[in-house]
């Protein structure tokens, strides 16, 4: 990602998990890539605005995604990844999913 | 005389812009509205089905192409059923999105102190079309790790690519000042 902004040093990243295992199902994630266009500043406030996280989480899982090159910002059925993986990618965000690990 | 985004007490915001610049976004817009190509938009959903199906594919071959549609999984199946499901979706979507920022600035077209209104509603369509245009341009400039966005960064001015290399920081520098709007 573009730095244009001042942003801290980088933080350690906390992998939070969200429960769900809802109907049996297997839970799936949904995984951002970095990507040198996306400016931090923009990645950090779609995950504020889509997902409705706080502002330092949404700063921590996009330094995550700087840092670690990946981060899985949200899980759930294949359904709602399939979802999730789609409104990122509507944001121009490089979005996959895949089975939690 | 410089671009400026002004946000009212309803979170409104207005574009005070120069005259290039609707005519540029414009132009980059409807460049964007071509390569989406989205299937026509229907109520119907039988009609939707059928103009989803009659769409001409994505060319994926163009790099431009595959970064606004990227593989949603490593796995070929995978990737494929997500294409199925909700490509046509993605499609209209950015399509949609494009409408809007084409809706808003025709007003402004030829005046000579151009405002554009961006009401709270609209702000994501814009962020998301802005966006895309910056992945476009910079799937064009070759930009595909950091270093090459630090190359393009500082290219000579003499180098061919620089023209496209000004569009690609201007939309960038309009996609900040939008944010700073919004969040500020």
């Amino acid at each position: 990602m573009r730095d244009m902004t001042e942003q801290p040093g980088g933080g350690t990243a906390i992998q939070e998990r969200v429960e769900d295992q809802r109907l049996g199902q297997e839970p799936w994630v949904c995984i951002v890539w970095n990507d040198p266009v996306n400016t931090m500043q923009y990645v950090t406030y779609v995950f504020q605005t889509y997902f409705g996280f706080t502002k330092e989480k949404a700063t921590r899982l996009m330094l995550e995604v700087h840092n670690e090159g990946r981060s899985a910002v949200a899980m759930g059925t294949k359904d709602e990844m399939e979802r999730d993986v789609t409104a990122m990618q509507a944001y121009g965000l490089w979005a996959t999913l895949e089975p939690a690990a | 005389m410089r671009s400026e985004f002004v946000r009212d007490s309803e979170g409104g915001i207005t574009w005070c812009c120069l005259p290039f610049e609707v005519g540029l976004l414009e132009s980059m817009v409807t460049q964007l509205v071509e390569l989406v190509d989205a299937p026509a938009w229907s109520e119907d959903p039988l009609e939707r089905w059928v103009n989803e199906r009659e769409a001409k594919p994505l060319d994926r071959e163009d790099p431009a192409v595959g970064r606004l549609f990227p593989d949603a999984s490593s796995d070929a199946d995978e990737a494929a059923e997500f294409r199925r499901l909700m490509e046509a979706e993605l499609r209209l979507q950015k399509a949609a999105d494009a409408e809007v920022v084409l809706t808003a600035l025709e007003p402004a077209r030829g005046e000579s102190e151009p405002e554009v209104a961006i009401p709270l509603s609209e702000q994501h369509a814009w962020l998301r079309t802005l966006n895309a245009i910056r992945l476009v341009l910079a799937a064009r400039l070759g930009i595909e790790d950091e270093e090459d966005a630090e190359l393009v960064d500082g290219l000579d001015p003499e180098d061919e690519r620089t023209p496209v290399a000004d569009v690609y920081h201007w939309v960038g520098y309009v996609q900040a000042l939008l944010l700073d709007a919004i969040t500020g």
